[in-house]
């Protein structure tokens, strides 16, 4: 395959009967006025989208973390009293935000533990266990089904009616049959079981793909060196699906402050369930759809002092993973 | 004698198939892993389709001690007389759902199918410069700016308003990276041909590579839709009062203190599964035999 179309081949090739045509202006970079029309075209809208929903909004979020709202017309004046605000409720042992933020890293450090499984599940469906595209099918299935459907599902389950209160009852040796999602003891654990269980084949359609395109000659080769699975897929996979590996990786360290199970639909974060991405998205949904709640202003503030770290932690990540192992070409 | 243990040695073969003893050990425990995982999942929809038959106190009361004497089919078509939130009926709330799910995807597949296809094949200042601000927009996290996100679209009047649905040409993304890495391994021989024979950028576009995307931006689409179609949160948020089907069925269930419904609420569940559920079976070739960061299997 030939690299990338250039201006020298998409705009000088010239049609057969151009002969008597006039020749076209060309700018500097090869282009005629048609072809910047039709790249215009195709680059306003994300460009503007662009603009708008990621660099006013984002900027307007910096701004509002040192803005107090006065009053429901709107006017506001320019404080710390945000970050204030965001410190003195960090410094509380029992404050929403450090339940959140301690809730946050168990769930990343889960998130990490299930990054390999899904990566293992996938390989299994690859080397076609018995009924693999039948899993492949079922195991789509969370994705499918609504997060509201399986979150009423499962709330019916660890109900006191239902069947897993009784089994903890009888592990834990309890008097009484638990509410395990009302109760501070045992409803965070539960949440985390929730998304173990439903985010297990994680990005298991994207891993089929990539393992799918690995040339089988390779494989070929360590069967006959006589390589077992373990060693096939963490020596020879492994370096073949790096740049993917690496990639998905880095966007989990990037949503290292955005690790939630599903707090809001199973406890809305109540019985110290809470995370900061349900703490943020509650912010929002509990404003009601006031514009100048000084919430916003709040949330803007505690997520710039989140930001920080989490930039510089995506970055080292990226740059470590970088320098781990060479992207190969196949 | 003979003919049996020859039966029994090519089943253990087939069972085998060409894999050592250890291999077929490990095989056999996760076959097991993976039906009990399945199973599990399941479960979900078969529990769920049942509770929607029953009645609000046997749901309640006995989830799972099933009478199968009492199921009523009548819950489903009740559904649609008794789902209503914030003025809109059952059908109105499919008819939002379908309308954001399906223009917003297709919006969104075309915008980053269009954006990667200019910014990958042809050089204009600026044009390299897209990929690292796309890659820089995924891995920089910006957090806290829900609120300045809600101010705009409310000073913009979108919230609330089928206009939202322009929030979905963003042309970046996951999707963006996809059609970038898809038309950076895109031969150029059929633009090249196309252009020979007279054919201005539109027709090489629309005529030419865009029929080449088909199987890319079909897996990727069906995706979305299914993604969106089940989603909820921003829905929540930005437009409440014209509910899409997932935040009408979170509604009911939360202004569900005064009605003895619990029933309804899993017959709607049920019935929300049904359509994502129907084109996956349809499609689901399609969507798991085609995506991959190194752009289409070819």
């Amino acid at each position: 395959m030939t690299d990338l179309i250039k201006n020298e081949s998409v705009g000088s090739a010239q049609p057969q009967n151009a002969g008597g045509e006039k020749r076209r202006k060309r700018n500097k970079y090869g282009l005629t006025l048609a072809n910047v029309i039709f790249i215009v075209a195709f680059c306003i809208v994300p460009v503007l989208h662009f603009c708008i929903f990621y660099l006013f909004a984002n900027f307007r979020g910096f701004l509002m973390a040192f803005q107090k709202p006065i009053g429901y017309d709107g006017d506001f004046v320019w404080t710390l009293d945000q970050f204030r605000r965001v410190f003195d409720t960090l410094g509380q042992g029992d404050s929403e935000l450090r339940i959140a933020l301690k809730n946050t890293f168990i769930t990343f450090g889960f998130s990490l533990i299930m990054f390999p499984c899904s990566i293992i599940i996938s390989y299994f469906l690859y080397k076609q266990v018995w009924g693999y595209k039948t899993f492949k099918v079922i195991f789509y299935m969370p994705h499918i089904v609504s997060g509201l459907v399986t979150s009423y599902v499962f709330i019916s389950m660890v109900s006191t009616r239902g069947f897993i209160a009784p089994l903890i009852q009888k592990w834990d040796h309890l008097s009484y049959l638990p509410s395990l999602l009302a109760d501070s003891d045992y409803a965070n654990s539960v949440v985390l079981f929730h998304m173990v269980w439903l985010g297990l084949p994680g990005n298991m359609i994207l891993w089929c793909g990539t393992f799918a395109r690995i040339p089988t000659s390779v494989l070929e080769y360590g069967k006959l060196d006589g390589v077992g699975w373990v060693r096939e897929l963490v020596q020879l996979i492994l370096p073949l699906i790096w740049p993917t590996f690496s990639l998905l990786l880095m966007m989990q360290f990037t949503s290292i402050f955005s690790a939630s199970g599903a707090v809001f639909l199973l406890t809305q974060g109540k019985w110290d369930t809470q995370t900061l991405s349900n703490w943020f998205y509650m912010q929002v949904y509990n404003a009601n759809g006031d514009a100048n709640t000084s919430a916003y202003n709040y949330m803007s503030a505690f997520g710039m002092l989140i930001t920080v770290p989490a930039c510089a932690i995506s970055l080292f990540v990226r740059f470590v993973l970088a320098k781990l192992v060479e992207d190969v070409e196949y | 004698m003979e003919n049996n243990a020859i039966k029994k040695r090519s089943l253990i073969r087939r069972i085998m198939n060409g894999r050592s003893i250890s291999e077929t050990v490990v095989h056999a425990i996760v076959f097991m892993l993976f039906l009990a995982l399945s199973i599990s999942y399941l479960f979900i929809l078969v529990w769920c389709f049942i509770a929607g038959l029953r009645t609000h106190t046997e749901v309640t009361l006995k989830p799972f001690d099933i009478d199968w004497s009492k199921l009523y089919f009548k819950n489903y078509i009740e559904v649609f007389s008794r789902l209503r939130v914030n003025q809109t009926d059952f059908f109105g709330m499919v008819a939002n759902s379908l309308y954001f799910s399906i223009c917003g995807q297709f919006l969104n597949i075309f915008t980053a199918v269009s954006f990667a296809y200019v910014t990958t094949k042809y050089r204009f200042p600026g044009s390299k410069a897209v990929y690292f601000v796309v890659f820089a927009m995924m891995i920089i996290p910006i957090y806290g700016t829900g609120g300045s996100i809600y101010k705009l679209m409310y000073d913009m009047g979108i919230t609330n308003n089928y206009t939202f649905i322009i929030t979905a040409c963003s042309g970046a993304g996951m999707n963006y990276m996809y059609f970038h890495s898809f038309f950076r391994g895109l031969s150029n021989s059929y633009s090249e041909a196309a252009k020979i024979d007279g054919a201005n950028d539109w027709q090489i576009y629309f005529q030419v590579v865009l029929p080449q995307t088909v199987a890319l931006a079909g897996s990727l689409f069906l995706m979305a839709w299914i993604s969106d179609w089940n989603g909820y949160g921003g829905y929540l948020i930005y437009l409440p009062r014209i509910p899409v089907l997932s935040v009408g069925i979170y509604l009911f269930n939360v202004n569900m203190k005064y009605e003895v419904s619990m029933h309804i609420l899993f017959a709607a569940c049920f019935i929300s599964v049904i359509p994502p559920l129907a084109l996956f079976v349809s499609f689901s070739n399609i969507i798991l035999n085609n995506v991959s960061l190194g752009g289409i299997k070819e």
